[in-house]
């Protein structure tokens, strides 16, 4: 039976949940980091990125494919992204393929992360791995 | 034992949120009070109320309409007290004459949460639609967000409503299986 490497980089975790629900102060708060090891930015070194939704904005409003970002969240020990695809779909089209690529990157994030953690009110709910 | 809900609307947490706050009164043959935070003005939203009111009753709460300012609201001693919901109260703290924002409506719900000891409050779930509101409203939906935080960490249990039942995502312990048969039979 093959062995899994036990050198592996511990595994991303993906941090999800609504609008100020409590995920950068969750992912502070488990991982000891502060502020300033926290980045919207995936080409820094941070530990923590935040604002996916916003990373996958910018990238479709410069042309580029959201799914590229993937190797660089990857590296990261949190990536947090708020979810923004429980609404009425927009009639404009970037705004629609805003939800769309946002949701369908975390997916796809989601089934290589080490784990998925949906913040509700400040609590975390473990949906893959964790703790829970 | 003080409770927060949430879900999207006719999730069916007023009706839960009514059961639980009649069982918890039963326990203590205490009185039951509605506190409503909708300040209806029109006549479809004054019909609604009407109808809301005469339901209520039938199950023995009595309606206290308090749009704002809950930290100096009197209310009957020992009393179980539900409060529906926070985005109207939010609201009218936010936007309504005499409203004191942010401050009061965290005072008012602090205050509760330390002088009822039976008590549910229903919160609502608008924070993931991804709309680019305007400042006003990001304001007002951040700030409806941190109170709903604060209420899931004063209450004993939290959770969210969906199609009339709840994922509890703080659980409620040292309640017998009666009660919970007497909150949602079947």
């Amino acid at each position: 039976m093959p062995e899994r490497s036990t050198e592996e980089k511990k595994a991303v975790i993906l941090v999800t949940g609504g609008l100020a629900q409590g995920k950068l102060d969750w992912a502070l708060a488990r991982s000891g980091y502060t502020m300033e090891q926290t980045s919207p930015d995936p080409a820094s070194p941070a530990p923590i990125l935040t604002g996916l939704e916003e990373l996958v904005r910018g990238t479709l409003e410069k042309g580029g494919e959201p799914e590229s970002l993937l190797p660089a969240l990857l590296e990261k020990e949190y990536v947090l992204c708020r979810e923004v695809g429980a609404g009425i779909v927009p009639i404009d089209p970037m705004e629609r393929r805003w939800r769309e690529e946002t949701g369908r990157l975390c997916c796809k994030l989601a089934e290589r992360a080490g784990g998925v953690v949906r913040l509700w009110c400040g609590i975390p709910q473990w949906l893959k791995g964790g703790e829970g | 034992m003080k409770f927060f809900l949430t879900g999207s609307s006719a999730s069916g947490k007023s009706a839960l949120a009514e059961a639980l706050a009649a069982a918890l009164a039963r326990e203590k043959n205490s009185p039951l009070v509605y506190l409503a935070t909708m300040s209806a003005r029109d006549p479809g939203s004054l019909r609604r109320v009407a109808r809301h009111r005469a339901q209520r009753a039938g199950k023995g709460f009595e309606t206290i309409e308090r749009p704002l300012a809950l930290a100096s609201l009197p209310l009957p001693a020992g009393a179980a007290v539900l409060l529906e919901d926070l985005g109207n109260l939010c609201a009218n703290e936010f936007f309504a004459p005499g409203g004191g924002g942010e401050a009061a409506l965290l005072a008012g719900l602090e205050s509760l949460f330390s002088r009822v000891d039976d008590l549910v409050v229903v919160g609502n779930e608008v924070f993931s639609d991804g709309a680019a509101w305007g400042p006003e409203m990001t304001g007002y939906l951040a700030a409806l967000a941190r109170a709903q935080r604060a209420c899931a960490a004063w209450a004993d249990a939290a959770g969210e409503v969906s199609s009339g039942a709840v994922t509890w995502h703080k659980r409620p312990a040292g309640r017998s299986d009666l009660f919970w048969k007497e909150v949602s039979p079947g």
